[in-house]
């Protein structure tokens, strides 16, 4: 990501890579600081939310008013990710990732 | 009535958990019904935890992670922000009665509690030790 300067505005641009197609969006300055809200609001890097909502909306429909139908699609793709991984315990993942929130740092 | 959907159930739903099958089954019923699903707003950090322990792992392709997040969002999990007034004496009650050290997962049953709804989940023993104290979370079997 990089700041541009033409005349008096400034353009953000956020660079989203891709497995095989980099694309570049220009976004002002107000869309640029509610993304990396969003995004910091979701653990998430602006770049990589940017990413998420255009998959959705190529994907027919934007999140949180998706039909039943999208959301069911959703659901299949989610469970096709694990086809072919090693057996997990989503009990134990989970447990760990709350004690890593709730770890201390070392100081 | 809301749902409340504890972390297990979509971290199951993306790795071989051999509950999948069970959970998938049962988020297909909540789709097509329109049940109301929430989570706490914690629920993004937990899931980035575990996908990032999974990628480092080399157990989770990192380029199957977008698409993750994308196919999440589309559940249409609604989040819910951590209400301090309420939640914040709530929570820490939940865990002195569930007598745990740590409270990400008494924020669930404190958001169950405030929308009057149930927590549910894959996690036996959390099912066990609420309902022994008379809190609102049901095992998914």
């Amino acid at each position: 990501m990089r700041s541009v300067a033409k005349g008096n505005e400034t353009h953000r641009l956020i660079t989203l890579g891709t497995m095989t197609k980099p694309l570049t969006v220009r976004l002002d300055g107000p869309d640029y600081q509610r993304l990396e809200e969003e995004a910091r609001g979701l653990g998430m890097r602006p770049g990589t939310l940017a990413r998420v909502i255009l998959h959705a909306n190529l994907a027919g429909t934007a999140p949180g008013s998706a039909s039943a139908a999208t959301r069911l699609s959703a659901l299949e793709r989610l469970t096709a990710l694990s086809r072919g991984r090693p057996a997990a315990d989503a009990v134990r993942l989970v447990a760990e990732a709350r004690e890593d929130i709730g770890a201390p740092r070392a100081r | 009535m809301a749902v409340v959907i504890d972390a297990c159930l979509p971290v199951a739903l993306m790795t071989a958990d051999p509950s999948q099958g069970l959970v998938a089954a049962r988020f297909q019923e909540w789709l097509t019904t329109g049940e109301d699903l929430v989570a706490p707003a914690v629920l993004p950090y937990e899931i980035s935890n575990v996908l990032s322990r999974l990628v480092f792992d080399g157990t989770f392709d990192p380029g199957d992670v977008p698409r993750a997040w994308a196919d999440l969002l589309l559940l249409g999990i609604r989040l819910e922000p951590f209400d301090v007034a309420l939640d914040g004496p709530q929570v820490v009650s939940i865990a002195a009665r569930l007598r745990r050290r740590q409270a990400t997962d008494c924020a669930y049953i404190s958001l169950a509690l405030r929308l009057s709804s149930v927590v549910w989940t894959i996690d036996g023993r959390l099912a066990r030790a609420a309902q022994a104290e008379g809190l609102p979370v049901q095992l998914l079997a």
